[in-house]
């Protein structure tokens, strides 16, 4: 398998007297992997993401992007194509008057010929279940549906990597499930490989895999099992056990015998459903 | 939010018609030609001409006057009274009415009505660029007619750019400013009451949330700009493609014939 990115031993700080935002990272990740990174608020996160697509460039250390060293200044164009990225809030990051033109916008930036581009934006658009939506403002969508036309216009580049920098955080809970919905697609059909930055651990438990972030350190890495279920450690990077595990948790101090495995929500519900009374 | 939602579409009227169909770049030429030459000769045949080039633009465009009415209402005050100013201030050929400190001119009645007159084919032409274009494609047009400026360094791929995201990002600042105003007022804020002092100063509480959020927004919007391969103008290509058609070169034509009309009449 070979690695759509790697992060080795990068550390940073935004000015010389300031403190270490990121600390001696190392990161790899496989193609078609989805990889979620968990931090609390200020953990350093949307700094790392910045690193991926040479937004930021390491001063110390180095992150090799889809095989191009982002230090070189020549590749920016070619890794900014093939590392797509989605930001919180979805009004920030539209930029043109309507959904077709902003699906365009990053195959204009490309210089993607005309008849290819009209072929790729409305593809993207149909993909994302946006058909319909094509001329419509962005003002007048609901935040999912901003959020779908980000993606879409990620997917139009035909990206190796999308990186999502907690893109469903200013999301209500159907926009949420959609745009992950959406994202799980696009990971299985076109084998893109997924980072998310996430500081809600419901929206981790999806993932591959899971690195935690805490003051600019990874502390922590594993499957979403490993991970989520020691809410003991999570506390230490000021996050918390998803819902359905806490409530497992508590049952069992309680002396109701639920299965150790018992993680996601449909779990639970299933050992609750079929929970034999002993006493 | 329903008030917000035509903003930027702003006055565009959908219709199916010859003008709604003609490259933003033409309507754009049409209009600057007319603009610079109306006033260049105020023969009743130039001013005929004018007219039937108004009416005939006016009536392909299969726009309901009420559309008109609606954006001129303003304008027809301004016309009004640049009648009058010309009215009162133009001081020849016969009186035609005396009454106490009051004369008033035929050649004022004359002067002031051309000058309504001209106005108003101004303003209709003007308003119809507007009704029947999209903004997208007017910048898209002005973009393209800026070109030539570029010799001369004119940034015209980054003032339209400009003018694009501000048209796109109009209706989301106006929707944010009503929900500052009413998260203000949920705090007591009151922009109704007390002196026109005391009102401005009430302004304040709303002014500067917006304005921060708008730098957060515009620092976000270059972030995501940036990710998304932005580099300039340099090797762009573009998603829309303006069509001249026949119909373009005709228009315009016509108003060229119009222009050297004016000149004509003004000089022989
Ligand atoms: N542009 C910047 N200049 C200076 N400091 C910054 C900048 N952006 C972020 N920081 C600091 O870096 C730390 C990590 O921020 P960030 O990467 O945004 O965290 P997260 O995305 O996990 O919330 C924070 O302490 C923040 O104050
Ligand atoms: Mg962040």
């Amino acid at each position: 398998m070979t690695n759509e990115l790697s992060v080795e031993h990068l550390h940073f700080r935004y000015h010389e007297q300031a403190p270490y935002v990121l600390k001696d990272i190392w990161l790899t990740v496989p193609t078609g992997e989805w990889l979620t990174i968990l931090g609390h608020n200020g953990s350093g996160k949307s700094t790392l993401a910045k690193f991926f697509n040479a937004l930021l460039v390491p001063t110390e250390g180095g992150v090799i992007s889809c095989g191009m060293d982002t230090k070189d200044e020549h590749q920016w164009t070619n890794i900014r194509r093939q590392v797509a990225m989605v930001f919180q809030n979805p009004d920030n990051q539209i930029v043109a008057p309507t959904v077709e033109d902003d699906v365009a916008f990053g195959l204009e930036n490309a210089g993607i010929p005309y008849d290819e581009m009209r072929e790729r934006v409305y593809s993207s658009i149909e993909r994302l279940g946006l058909k319909g939506l094509e001329t419509q403002e962005p003002h007048s969508l609901s935040g999912g549906q901003k959020q779908r036309v980000a993606l879409a216009g990620a997917l139009a580049l035909k990206p190796r990597i999308i990186v999502l920098d907690e893109a469903t955080s200013m999301l209500d809970p159907t926009g949420k499930k959609e745009v992950l919905a959406m994202v799980q697609k696009l990971k299985e059909e076109e084998n893109i490989t997924i980072i998310s930055i996430t500081h809600d651990v419901s929206e981790a438990m999806i993932a591959d895999r899971i690195v935690v972030l805490n003051e600019g350190q990874l502390v922590l890495e594993g499957t979403p099992r490993e991970i989520l279920k020691d809410d003991e450690t999570l506390k230490k990077s000021s996050l918390s056990a998803p819902f359905s595990v806490q409530v497992a948790n508590e049952l069992r101090k309680h002396h109701v015998a639920i299965a150790d495995d018992v993680f996601s929500e449909e779990e639970l519900i299933n050992a609750l459903c079929t929970y034999k009374q002993t006493n | 939010m329903i008030m917000f939602d035509n903003v930027i579409i702003g006055q565009y009227v959908p219709r199916d018609s010859v003008i709604h169909k003609m490259d933003p770049r033409a309507k754009l030429l049409v209009l600057l030609i007319f603009i610079v030459f109306l006033f260049t000769s105020r023969h009743p045949v130039v001013l005929a001409f004018a007219v039937v080039l108004t009416g005939t633009a006016f009536l392909l465009s299969k726009i309901p006057v009420r559309y008109f009415i609606k954006g001129m209402r303003f304008i027809a005050i301004l016309i009004f009274f640049t009648f009058l100013l010309h009215l009162f201030m133009t001081r020849e050929g016969t009186i035609v009415v005396e009454w106490s400190w009051l004369t008033i001119y035929s050649g004022g009645l004359i002067e002031g009505s051309f000058i309504a007159l001209r106005l108003f084919l101004l303003i209709l032409m003007a308003s119809l660029l507007t009704l029947t274009t999209t903004p997208i494609d007017l910048t898209d047009g002005m973009e393209m007619l800026m070109k030539p400026l570029k010799i001369v360094r004119v940034p015209t791929h980054e003032l339209a750019l400009m003018m694009s995201i501000a048209l796109r990002f109009i209706p989301t600042l106006l929707g944010e400013t009503s929900k500052i105003v009413k998260a203000q007022m949920a705090r007591g804020a009151n922009f109704s009451k007390g002196s026109l002092w005391t009102r401005l100063k009430s302004l304040i509480p709303i002014l500067i949330p917006l304005f921060v959020q708008s730098f957060k927004r515009a620092e976000d919007l270059a972030i995501a700009m940036e990710a998304r391969g932005y580099g300039g103008g340099e090797g762009r290509t573009k998603f829309r493609l303006l069509s001249w058609r026949k119909m373009d070169s005709l228009a315009v034509g016509l108003f060229i014939v119009f222009a050297m009309l004016t000149v004509v009449f003004r000089f022989v």
